[in-house]
């Protein structure tokens, strides 16, 4: 279908807010929903493909690619050492900070070697990453070194 | 976690992916995760007049036919195992008042620079849409 060249963005359907509104714009037909002009928030994107259990294997896969990447990675070597021991269990930020019982924010903060760290907080973190104590320890204090 | 969203067409886009490419639409959606869960990553990297390269796996740089126009879009590059770029660009918008980002698009390699294509057009409409102001 060929829609008429129109100079400016025209509204082409008025009505109330939670109506689709259509714009037309040399040529180009693009539609959108007024109040989600924004999006969405990738964590919200995120939580919604996890409830998909082909999606959610497919975001756990990549995490392990991408640990590997960042764990190969010389530069991320010390700052991704905890972040690549998370994302090769297949975990993102927030289920990691579920399985801890804390938030996202203070896991991002105890990758970066900022947080404030229990024994039984790291030997839950270690249990839930699948390594040893000694090894979460030893990278802890790898990110804890200033860059 | 940062504000970094995805406008509602990119969402679908990468929605639409997921049925012909899922390594390649997993991957960007990890890789959008995991910048949003870093407070400082998004700052260093999506500066104007930087190119980094993050290899592997990703690159960005100012796209900038659209910086011409005012617009702040960065292009992300992704990278597969081997190191070999992906056939998929993403656009990200930053609105430096509100330090917040927008995913525009998820858009095959081969029209995501072409300014005469319609989606670049769209592209632009939708950094309006998504209230992130011109910069001159």
């Amino acid at each position: 279908m060929v829609f008429p060249t129109i100079g400016k963005a025209v509204n082409l359907t008025t009505g109330f807010a939670c109506y689709p509104v259509v714009l037309v714009r040399n040529n180009h037909i693009e539609s959108y929903t007024p109040g989600r002009t924004h999006g969405v928030p990738i964590s919200e994107r995120i939580a919604r493909l996890q409830g998909n259990p082909k999606r959610a294997a497919s975001l756990a896969r990549a995490r392990v690619r991408l640990g590997a990447w960042v764990a190969s990675e010389p530069e991320l070597q010390a700052t991704g050492g905890l972040a690549a021991m998370r994302l090769k269990a297949g975990l993102s930020q927030a289920q990691l900070a579920g399985a801890l019982g804390t938030s996202q924010p203070n896991v991002a903060r105890m990758e970066k070697g900022t947080g404030n760290y229990t024994l039984d907080s790291m030997r839950a973190w270690a249990s839930a990453v699948g390594v040893s104590l000694t090894e979460l320890i030893a990278a802890i204090e790898v990110a804890q070194v200033p860059a | 976690m940062t504000d970094l969203y995805l406008c509602p067409e990119a969402e679908d886009e990468l929605d639409a992916l997921y049925e012909t490419d899922e390594e390649t639409a997993s991957l960007i959606d990890v890789l959008l995760e995991e910048l949003a869960g870093d407070q400082d990553m998004l700052g260093r990297l999506f500066r104007p007049n930087n190119h980094f390269l993050y290899m592997p796996p990703f690159e960005i740089k100012v796209f900038a036919e659209a910086r011409k126009r005012g617009k702040n879009i960065f292009i992300l590059k992704v990278r597969n195992d081997e190191g070999e770029l992906l056939n998929h660009r993403v656009l990200v918008a930053y609105h430096a008042q509100k330090d917040r980002y927008h995913v525009l698009t998820v858009a095959n390699r081969e029209i995501s620079y072409d300014t005469s294509d319609p989606l670049f057009e769209a592209v632009l409409q939708r950094y309006e849409r998504c209230g992130v102001p011109d910069y001159r």
